[in-house]
């Protein structure tokens, strides 16, 4: 694990619209937000700290081992004089009185935004500079070399124009139609009608961050991905399409000059004022405040033009944190259960059989109830408002994907596109489907500090006659037991299924999922020889030597080679000699991809079965029987990634069968590693965890 | 956008200007800037010191000696020249350098890796070194920490530690949370037998399959090689690597060949496999005794603390907690406070603090329904009130409490 935090920190300090005109009165600030960035900050932290923090400061109060930065930091005298006036800022007007420069963030502001004003040769690329502790971000764009913001094929087109650039999937086809424009010199350049020429010759939106040191890169990209490179490709569009940057800088900068003009040019003023007066000023209001605190940014720059933006926190993770590892959220859902392992090698395309299995593993925990979804993706529009009523209001989580598929005749490709719609806007998470049969416990990540809120909700929601939320907790930290054991009666089934839900969608609770390995013993190993043995002897020699050759060779590798632990450390042959292999047994960490000598003890397991040795004696010949059947289709998935719960599903059989099958290979959580009689000779390994 | 061009301009200057009339426009400003590489290569917070230091002493330098405005040599040489080429050249294959500029003034920078904070350190967190502290302490170093030091070894609690040493506890969890920053201790949680452990998921990826892991497991845990007097730690997976070879090799040494596979009480050999099965036989709900009580022919000749603690120092094996919850206290608002205070009167003489003895009754003690919400390990209570687990399961199940619930995760 990184020692990158995985919380959710956005680090950011303000928003800046720098533009240049064709004027030639050089860059301008237009707008930024909030109105005095520093004090935002400062109110978090104090703001001398912020500018001069060493990475000696450990932040915490106790530790100052930190050296001597009192009058180390020429920044000093510039902050001083800063704070009073941190925006003076407007940059219009220019009295020829100017005493001493304006301050933005505690920089020069004009030199700040003659920085922020790179060249041409960085339209569209990402631009990023640091000066103290500050990081400012953002994604210049600029007109084309003859004026205009379009093309002259996308100009002919615009009637049958696209506005809603509300879905992913939509703001990535903008994307592409963005790039496709991108390419100056190649398109022939048809004599462009005057109009279309903007007074605008670039508008840059810069992030303002301040991100701790060690998160640096991390966080700076995140911001870059998920929000600047998206505004500012949707700003491009609008402006492209309807002047809309040109027309709202005129706006606000003219909104300045009136105030000026007026003698109260207050910031508190200005900023309401535009704020009423500027869809880019509100947008860029609302995507400061949402953004910095990790929400979701819905803006409309015009009336059908509107997008969504977002930071997307990790919603599970498989890893728990130690002491001293950096922590992770807590209330984060814990568990491996999120990659669908289906087709995961590398270069697998996923087949449609791998979907039906994908769909028949997962479905959706809504985090929000139905109702309210429904009624925002109708108020959001879009293509998806109206599916996703019925969608949500179908969806259970006891029931899978391809379960839903059939009962209300959606397709699968339209489950999985509604499904990762809901995940990817945070309205849901996709979880194996509730089973009353498995096995859950409460999450050593949940959140405890909430449990009092938590009583309040659950006793709102769920009748008195149940257990107490402490208690139901209670009664899941115990031993580990099939969640259907809490089950007083098949009448209460229902409601504790929806109480289950309510559990894992806070995350109280995560499954307990059982993963397992193919144990070789040591007698296994030497008897599997034996028959080798035997084998080899009985090939006649005419019979392609090669082949014999071959085991011959495996046979003589592995040999000297187990316990591979001893001679992968030195190999000097010393150890070979000794053969110490006599020694250990094995587990086979993936059956399907067996090395020809753990193939050769599984074949040997195999038989065994049928000839009942060992653990199989106690089983009866039609018994053997079956084992010995389903026995390769159950074997390939104890690789220690697989959950034995996932199993029935992904070999269509059913759960009771293959639950049965498991225990008949030894499959227990009672007792230890040794058997009644003293003797350690499973054939299964089982680990439990999430 | 099929070709990404990531275009950086990430810079470092710290601007001076000196103002004086002997200058000839009457100020002098100066920038001593460093050109780094892309910041994912290199650690640029760590420079900002270097360039903090750089501008000071430039400073200084030129008000006394003008150093900088008054260097006639041409381009190429000269002081400031070879100034900053020994400076770049050191600085990159030393990380540091001590430049003898005149007779007073000597230019000494380090650079200092840019390290997370460490994490909190808690009355009752064990710590246990992972380097041979002795080897690098002096007589210089701090007093607490020196008396510190002896008491760490991996079975105290930090609180004990402070006990033990007579040092005062905030101090104690300073020195730990010090020797945590330097990656020289690791935390464990407070080793007992009624304690409950769990495999995680990194079960799969390290002892599982890991060889040797299981082999270092092995002899750290076989008591035929009980170490004498310190502890020495495994390498957790995140130490510096610089740190935990020593120990390591030490134990390594120690065990000749493969005899370090730990035996049975039967007198079997304990190999890898069964090492793995022992940790996966750890699990929700069964205590360590009665794990040892499953296994304890296989676990004979095993070191059970030192076993468990191999599991928590690779982050295979989890600890659970125990906590309380006092129903009662959760049903309104405030009552936690309320009950905080209105119960203190009345049950202190019960269950608060004076009851523990004299070394406890401090005039902020909690009582002990503070404790019961749910987010106080029973590790941390028992800490704090300086009791048994058994002590502290008699006061929760007393009839003024109402109902407790006891949560483990």
């Amino acid at each position: 694990m990184s020692s990158t935090s995985t919380i959710p920190n956005p680090c950011l300090v303000a928003i800046l619209l720098v533009c240049q005109t064709r004027s030639g009165s050089g860059p301008q600030l237009v707008h930024h937000w909030p109105p005095d960035p520093l004090s935002q900050l400062s109110r978090s932290r104090n703001p001398a700290d912020h500018l001069h923090e060493t990475d000696e400061d450990l932040s915490d109060d106790s530790y100052s081992w930190s050296s001597d930065d009192g009058d180390l930091d020429p920044f000093d005298r510039d902050f001083s004089k800063n704070t009073s006036n941190t925006h003076h800022t407007s940059g219009i007007q220019s009295d020829g009185t100017r005493t001493e420069p304006k301050q933005l963030l505690g920089l020069a502001e004009d030199g700040l935004i003659s920085l922020l004003t790179p060249d041409r040769s960085w339209n569209k690329k990402k631009f990023e500079l640091s000066i103290n502790d500050l990081t400012f971000v953002g994604r210049p764009v600029f007109a084309r070399q003859n004026g205009s913001w379009r093309r002259q094929k996308d100009v002919d087109k615009s009637q049958q124009n696209l506005s809603r650039l509300e879905t992913e999937q939509s703001t990535d086809n903008e994307a592409e139609h963005d790039e496709t424009d991108g390419s100056e010199g190649t398109d022939k350049v048809k004599a462009v009608p005057t109009h279309t020429k903007s007074e605008l010759t670039m508008f840059h939106i810069v992030f303002v961050m301040d991100p701790p040191p060690l998160e640096h890169s991390h966080r700076l990209k995140e911001m870059y991905d998920n929000v600047v490179k998206k505004f500012s490709k949707a700003l491009k569009w609008v402006q492209a399409h309807h002047n809309y940057v040109w027309n709202q800088t005129e706006l606000l900068l003219s909104k300045r000059q009136e105030l000026s003009r007026d003698g109260e040019e207050s910031d508190a003023t200005y900023a309401s004022e535009s704020l009423e007066s500027s869809s880019l000023a509100k947008a860029i209001t609302t995507v400061y405040t949402t953004i910095a605190s990790s929400r979701i940014a819905s803006i409309s720059l015009l009336p059908g033009v509107s997008m969504s933006m977002q930071i997307r926190p990790i919603t599970s993770t498989p890893y728990l944190p130690s002491l001293t590892d950096p922590p992770i959220l807590p209330g984060v859902w814990l568990t491996t259960a999120v990659e669908p392992p289906v087709g995961s090698q590398a270069g697998d395309k996923p087949t449609s059989r791998d979907m039906v299995e994908l769909a028949k593993s997962y479905t959706l925990l809504l985090k929000s109830p139905p109702h309210r979804i429904a009624k925002d993706a109708q108020a959001a529009g879009g293509p998806m408002a109206s599916h996703l009523p019925k969608f949500v209001a179908a969806l259970r989580p006891t029931k899978s994907f391809f379960k839903l598929s059939n009962d209300y005749q959606i397709s699968l490709a339209h489950v999985q596109l509604l499904a990762r719609h809901l995940v990817y806007w945070r309205r849901a998470v996709a979880i194996p489907p509730l089973n009353q049969r498995d096995t859950y416990i409460v999450s050593p990540n949940a959140d405890f500090r909430k449990i009092r809120e938590a009583c309040r909700s659950y006793e709102s929601q769920f009748p008195a006659s149940l257990p107490s939320l402490p208690k139901l907790l209670g009664f899941l930290s115990g031993i580990p037991r099939p969640f259907g054991t809490l089950i007083p009666s098949p009448d209460h089934k229902d409601i504790y299924m929806l109480v289950l839900a309510w559990l894992m969608r806070n995350g109280w609770v995560t499954q307990l999922r059982t993963f397992a390995y193919v144990r070789v013993g040591n007698d296994v190993k030497k008897q599997a020889r034996a028959k080798e043995r035997d084998a080899r002897t009985s090939v006649s020699v005419s019979q392609s030597s090669d082949i014999t050759n071959e085991t011959g060779k495996a046979g003589e590798a592995s040999s000297s080679q187990r316990p591979s632990f001893i001679s992968r450390q030195s190999s000097d042959g010393r150890r070979s000699l000794k053969e110490p292999n006599t020694k250990g047994a094995s587990l086979i960490k993936s059956p399907p991809r067996a090395t020809p000598e753990e193939s050769q003890w599984l074949t040997y397991l195999h038989d065994s079965i049928l000839n009942g040795n060992g653990l199989f004696s106690n089983l009866n010949d039609e018994e053997r029987q079956e084992l010995h059947y389903y026995w390769p289709s159950l074997s390939k998935h104890f690789d220690g990634i697989t959950a034995l719960e996932t199993v029935p599903v992904r070999e269509g059989l059913k759960r009771k069968v293959v639950w049965g099958l498991y225990s008949k290979l030894g499959l227990n959580f009672d007792d230890g590693v040794e058997d009644h009689e003293g003797l350690n000779n499973s054939i299964i390994v089982t680990i439990r965890h999430w | 956008m099929s070709i990404r061009v990531i275009v950086y301009s990430k810079f470092d200057p710290q601007e001076v200007c000196i103002k004086g009339e002997h200058y000839p426009r009457n100020e002098f400003i100066f920038n001593f800037a460093l050109v780094l590489s892309p910041p994912d290569t290199v650690d640029v917070p760590s420079y900002k010191s270097v360039v903090a230091k750089l501008a000071h002493l430039m400073r200084g330098l030129e008000e006394q000696t003008r150093f900088l405005s008054d260097d006639p040599s041409p381009s190429g040489a000269g002081k400031i020249y070879s100034l900053c080429e020994t400076l770049i050249e050191d600085l990159n294959n030393y990380a540091e350098c001590m430049i003898p500029i005149d007779e007073v003034n000597t230019l000494n920078i380090k650079l200092f890796p840019t390290l997370p904070n460490p994490a909190p350190v808690k009355a009752w967190h064990v710590p246990l070194f992972t380097v041979k502290i002795a080897s690098l302490m002096d007589e210089n170093w701090d007093l607490t920490m020196q008396r510190v030091i002896p008491f760490i070894d991996g079975v105290n609690s930090v609180k004990k530690i402070a006990l033990l040493a007579d040092a005062d506890l905030n101090l104690t969890r300073k020195c730990v949370r010090h020797l945590l920053y330097y990656g020289c201790i690791l935390l464990l949680d407070i080793f007992s037998f009624n304690a409950i452990y769990a495999p995680s998921a990194e079960f799969t990826n390290m002892i599982a399959t890991d060889l040797e892991m299981q082999a270092e497991c092995a002899r750290y845990v076989n008591t035929a090689f009980a170490p004498a007097r310190q502890e020495n730690a495994v390498g957790g997976p995140d130490v510096s690597s610089s740190f935990k070879s020593g120990s390591i090799a030490a134990t390594a040494a120690a065990a000749a060949d493969d005899d370090f596979w730990p035996l049975t009480g039967g007198g079997e050999v304990v190999d890898g496999v069964s090492i793995v099965q022992l940790f996966a036989c750890l699990r929700q709900g069964l205590t360590v005794r009665e794990w040892y009580l499953q296994n304890s022919n296989m676990l004979a000749n095993i070191d059970i603390r030192r076993f468990i603690t191999f599991g928590i120092i690779k982050g295979f094996l989890y600890r659970i907690h125990r906590y309380a919850i006092q129903t009662t206290n959760l049903k309104n608002e405030n009552a936690h406070e309320k009950a905080g205070r209105n119960k203190q009167d009345l049950q202190s003489g019960v269950f608060g603090a004076e009851s523990v003895g004299s070394k406890s009754r401090r005039r902020d003690a909690l009582p002990l329904t503070h404790f019961l919400d749910g987010t106080h390990s029973f590790d941390e209570i028992c800490t704090y009130f300086g009791i048994p687990e058994k002590d502290l399961l008699q006061r929760l199940s007393h009839p003024q409490l109402g109902e407790v619930v006891v949560l483990c995760r």
